[in-house]
């Protein structure tokens, strides 16, 4: 069984723009060999701070960094950590992403960022980009900024680790992927996203890759609060996730059909 | 104070040691800090020594195998966690099986933590277990009673009187009740588990709480138990008033993390603690609150048993 690390760690550097926190720490050895798709969970360890219901994505193990949205009273504590402050991680926590072909097409919209944003960088330094899709939101708040310039922000993070980056709507999303000659398919997006992406990979005969996101108490798999239907009965996304077969889990457009 | 006491002190403050050993009535523990059942399991090892811990609460098992709720199961709260996770289990032969062999073996204790839907279910349940390694066995009676509407036991004393001592008579292993803050005279729960043969009582769990999400309950079970800091001062006066009516050792539950929580708990009257949301967060905490103690009582020369309060 792997360790794990639970422990204080510095902040090194700290980004705020258009309601997306990046916090870089200091160098810690236990996070050298982390893969994209795998995550830590974060406290703030300032007196009284609120817990943190969702772990955070790892965006790169080197320098250490993460990267969440900001949403509410949680991230906001986090949010507030300084350079030289300590904040307590347990990590890094869950599988990786599965080796995928050259011509697999990376989706994702504002609420899986993250994950797909540490995939995108990894396949960028290996030196196969893959293509990225990004699915914007509707006008509307995103924390302090719109939707607008969130998705513009979230888009400019994206672009320098695609092999081509396109922006579509969610009503625009069926028929992008219907047109796109990828051979396979990892996607990491809201619930509603994530039903037309697996219908249509369905529908098209293509392999692919579901990155999840669960509430999340433990890390490890003790509290059983990260349990997410699938299609074949239920799985905790921290013991066999959080990137599962594109074709197992159950998303909530189509739960009364999958029943 | 006897002549021996002072000796431990004087040992104790020598050394930089200090004795944080305490009796939950037959059972003895290295230090007073435990696991609540549903946040702790083997798989901590990955993270620290297990023996650290005072004793070993694995997840609270039930008679037959259960999925638990269907999530969303836990969402974060006012400075704590409501949760609905529902029980699941493997039920209790897998749990014998595949396992509670994971915790034996080990320095500290291991309490079996159970839960069922009736007395004569319960009693089962620690027959079963006589003989299996168990140190102690956990009567979780926040769940259901089905014999009663429904009712959970823990929130009538005549419910938990017939529990306690259906397993009382199956078994003579130390039986600790979970008592349950939702009851309206928690007081007269913990007379009425005395006096049907409860060795320890652990107060307490959870408290009913809801959470609304765009105006909808934010859980798929719609309601949860509040617990980690809001819930302490609830738990808090809970064992400060069983304390008051019963002679049995109490492991205090409810918002503990640090040892300033520890100490109040034990000016409150329980001779140890059980931590649980704040391991979710922090795995480690357990043990820097065993090291905390460590330090506390080497510093003044006591031992943690003279940290309880206990009498009127």
């Amino acid at each position: 069984m792997t360790t794990v690390f639970a422990g204080d760690l510095a902040l090194a550097d700290r980004h705020e723009a258009a309601g997306i926190v990046t916090l870089t720490f200091e160098p810690r050895d236990a996070f050298a060999a982390v893969g994209a798709g795998q995550f830590l969970i974060a406290a703030s360890n300032r007196p009284g701070a609120p817990p943190l219901g969702r772990p955070v994505s790892i965006l790169s193990a080197e320098p250490l960094t993460i990267a969440f949205a900001l949403i509410g009273a949680g991230t906001a504590a986090l949010a507030e950590t300084a350079p030289g402050e300590t904040i307590h991680v347990v990590g890094p926590l869950g599988r990786p992403f599965a080796a995928m072909p050259d011509d697999t097409l990376l989706v994702t919209d504002a609420t899986h960022f993250g994950t797909l944003l540490a995939l995108g960088a990894e396949r960028r330094a290996e030196g196969h980009p893959l293509a990225i899709l990004y699915v914007t939101r509707p006008p509307g708040p995103a924390g302090p900024v719109s939707t607008q310039e969130q998705d513009a922000l979230l888009i400019q993070m994206l672009a320098p680790h695609a092999a081509g980056l396109r922006a579509v709507s969610a009503c625009a999303l069926e028929a992008a992927l219907t047109r796109s000659d990828a051979g396979a398919i990892v996607a990491g997006a809201s619930d509603a996203v994530m039903a037309i992406v697996q219908r249509v990979a369905g529908d098209r005969g293509l392999a692919g890759q579901a990155a999840l996101q669960a509430v999340m108490g433990c890390g490890i798999g003790v509290c059983q609060s990260c349990v997410r239907p699938m299609r074949d009965g239920s799985a905790a996304l921290v013991c066999e996730g959080p990137v599962f077969a594109l074709d197992r889990p159950v998303f909530a457009a189509d739960a009364r059909d999958a029943a | 104070m006897s002549a021996s006491a002072d000796v431990s002190r004087a040992d104790a403050s020598a050394s930089g040691t200090a004795d944080l050993s305490v009796a939950i009535g037959s059972v003895m523990l290295a230090n007073p800090v435990l696991p609540a059942s549903g946040t702790f399991g083997h798989q901590h090892e990955r993270l620290f020594d297990l023996d650290r811990l005072g004793a070993l609460v694995p997840k609270t098992v039930m008679p037959a195998a259960r999925p638990g709720h269907p999530p969303r199961r836990l969402v974060e709260t006012a400075g704590g966690l409501v949760n609905a996770i529902g029980i699941p289990s493997v039920g209790l032969e897998a749990f014998l099986a595949d396992v509670l062999p994971r915790y034996l073996g080990r320095r500290s204790p291991v309490v079996v933590s159970v839960s069922a839907d009736s007395a004569e279910d319960f009693a089962a349940m620690v027959l079963r277990l006589k003989g299996t390694g168990a140190a102690a066995m956990e009567l979780n009676l926040s769940c259901p009673n089905l014999d009663a509407g429904g009712r959970a036991f823990a929130l009538d004393p005549e419910a938990t009187h017939a529990v306690v001592a259906a397993c009382r008579a199956a078994t003579l292993m130390p039986l600790w009740c979970k008592l349950s803050p939702n009851a309206a005279a928690p007081g007269d729960v913990a007379a009425a588990a005395q006096a049907a043969g409860a060795d320890a009582l652990v107060v307490a769990n959870t408290i009913t709480a809801l959470v609304m999400a765009d105006g909808k309950p934010a859980l798929a079970n719609r309601t949860g138990g509040l617990s980690g800091a809001p819930l302490k001062p609830v738990n808090l006066r809970l064992v400060d008033e069983i304390a008051r009516r019963t002679a049995l050792p109490i492991i205090g539950c409810g918002g503990v993390a640090t040892l300033a929580d520890a100490l109040d708990y034990f000016a409150a009257g329980a001779c140890a603690v059980a931590l649980g949301t704040a391991t979710l967060s922090r795995p480690l905490a357990m043990v820097h609150l065993v090291e905390a103690l460590e330090r506390h009582c080497a510093e003044r020369g006591v031992t943690v048993r003279d940290l309880v309060r206990r009498g009127p």
